[in-house]
């Protein structure tokens, strides 16, 4: 009997519900809790982001059951990390996060991102770059405004700046290597503000565009030919390479996954990459950043303040980008329709479609999507190099 | 010139920083970052233009004198007599038949003209075509 009783003493201290309570701090294990649900509840019932939001939230529920240990997240925050703890005594988790840790996901992705993305509108009108660069201004004025505010090192300022480029696997890869520490603040930040792109431009666009500026239609884009399309990832990759060799991981990427694409003769690798690769590397990146939210890690004020700065990044850098293309439109002598300026921040197509959809409001006959696209692209064009600039001065 | 780019390519303690110094230094690196976005996007520009020059532009001038659709049709200088018919008449193919594409171009134009509110009310002829360069015509306005 007296056996008995020890086991079932021994296996109800090993519940979690047990070493739950057990916690000096147990609420903030339940608020995590309460937050994942939240995230569970954005993704399935508001389809905010869902293909990364619904991993995210459930290696956060996995990483905060007290006694899983899945995940260790104190093994990966000291500079030297003993990789064969790792994989001798990691968990499920630990092993998947060696993806983030070791860069590898987010270039993953941007080989699919590269495969599924049509440059065309970009090549056709390349001024769009410029539109794709006054987009990163949020980028750059949460950064200063991150410095300024004395809470982060210049490293976690720009980690936090780069919210700013509504790029997901960037901001990912720029936490990573400058600012570990605030990798699940910034990744959820970044991913729900891609997902709230329809609320939160609409109203700068409006803002900052007269009603006439709104109507004007553009004219069509030239064609493109095949030998434009192969030639274009080479170029980039190489300009930008050599300029900021930075950037050059996640551009070479990113190009490398379009070219697959435009050259016709490796239909099945791009295939892969658009879709299972993607798919794939989406959840093992997801789940394993949702692990790194830990209640200790998450529940700080620098969360919130990340959160606001986050925000302020991402106003900014859509106001940079119509800004910059009113001044076009100015230049041109009105040929653009400055709304295709709030594309400029990446997160495609969607910014795109935002300005589509704002556009048509005005003139259900103007068509501005394939407009909108050229910025669009140009935005992950700029967003690369932005990381670029901030990892080259960071060594 | 070394300084300067340990001025502005290091990363200070700035929390330690007054105040003064920390606004003055996130200015100067917001100004130099996005200074250097703007410059390689721009180069970028510039090097996607010169490779459209040579890679679109210049080799459809090359195709342009060939890159007629064969239907060299001289304006019927003795106009045969107008047919009463408004419908456009498609001119004689010279190198091959071409009826059929004539026939959707004529109609083509003809109407967007009517939408436009040109069409001439006798109608018009076609005299000839050709393609005006390498780019789609749709792509015109």
């Amino acid at each position: 009997m007296a056996e008995i009783m020890q086991s079932l003493d021994t296996f109800l201290h090993g519940t979690g519900i047990y070493q739950l309570f057990q916690q000096t701090d147990w609420w903030k294990t339940v608020l995590m809790f309460v937050i994942a649900g939240v995230l569970v509840y954005l993704a399935i019932v508001k389809g905010f982001e869902p293909l990364l939001l619904l991993p995210i939230a459930i290696g956060m529920l996995l990483t905060n059951i007290p006694g899983a240990e899945i995940f260790h997240a104190e093994w990966f925050v000291q500079t030297d990390i003993d990789f064969g703890q790792v994989l001798h005594d990691g968990g499920f988790l630990d092993l998947l996060y060696l993806g983030v840790k070791l860069g590898i996901y987010p270039c993953l992705i941007f080989i699919g991102i590269g495969a599924m993305t049509d440059f065309t509108p970009l090549i056709a009108n390349p001024k769009s770059l410029l539109i794709g660069a006054g987009a990163q201004t949020g980028v750059f004025v949460a950064f200063a405004a991150a410095l300024i505010s004395g809470w982060f090192t210049p490293q976690e300022a720009a980690a936090i700046g780069i919210i700013g480029g509504a790029d997901g696997p960037t901001a990912i890869l720029v936490t990573k290597i400058l600012a570990s520490g605030l990798l699940p603040a910034i990744a959820i930040a970044a991913y729900s503000y891609m997902a709230l792109i329809p609320m939160i431009q609409p109203p700068f666009m409006k803002l900052l565009t007269t009603k006439k500026e709104r109507a004007i239609k553009m004219t069509a884009l030239r064609e493109v030919s095949k030998v434009e399309k192969i030639v274009f990832p080479v170029l980039v990759t190489a300009v930008v390479g050599l300029i900021v060799p930075s950037a050059l991981t996640l551009i070479g990427c990113l190009m490398f996954g379009n070219l697959l694409n435009v050259c016709g003769v490796t239909d099945r690798l791009s295939k892969t990459a658009q879709n299972e690769l993607i798919n794939i590397v989406t959840i093992f990146l997801g789940i394993s950043v949702g692990a790194t939210a830990t209640a200790d890690n998450f529940l700080s004020g620098q969360t919130v303040l990340i959160v606001i700065l986050g925000l302020a990044a991402f106003c900014v850098s859509t106001c940079g980008g119509l800004l910059t293309a009113k001044i076009m439109n100015v230049l041109t002598g009105g040929k653009i329709n400055p709304l295709i300026g709030s594309a400029g921040v990446s997160a495609v197509p969607m910014a795109a479609r935002v300005a589509q959809k704002v556009g048509q409001k005005e003139d259900p006959t103007n068509f501005l999507l394939m407009h909108a696209m050229g910025p669009n692209v140009a935005g992950v064009i700029g967003s690369a190099v932005a990381a670029g600039v901030f990892l080259s001065w960071a060594f | 010139m070394n300084m300067l780019v340990t001025l502005l390519f290091t990363w200070p303690n700035v929390t330690g920083m007054p105040i003064g110094e920390r606004v003055a230094y996130a200015l100067r690196m917001l100004i130099v970052g996005l200074g250097a976005v703007f410059a390689i996007l721009a180069l970028l520009w510039g090097i996607l233009v010169l490779a459209r020059i040579l890679l679109h532009d210049m080799p459809a001038r090359r195709r342009e004198p060939s890159n007629s659709v064969g239907v060299v049709v001289k304006p019927a200088a003795p106009a045969p007599a107008p047919a009463p018919a408004p419908a456009p008449v498609a001119p004689q193919p010279v190198a091959q038949d071409n009826g059929a594409l004539i026939a959707v171009i004529t109609a083509a134009v003809s109407a967007a003209m009517a939408e436009e509110g040109t069409l001439p009310p006798g109608g018009f002829r076609v005299v000839s075509f050709r393609r005006a360069s390498n780019t789609g015509a749709w792509n015109r306005k």
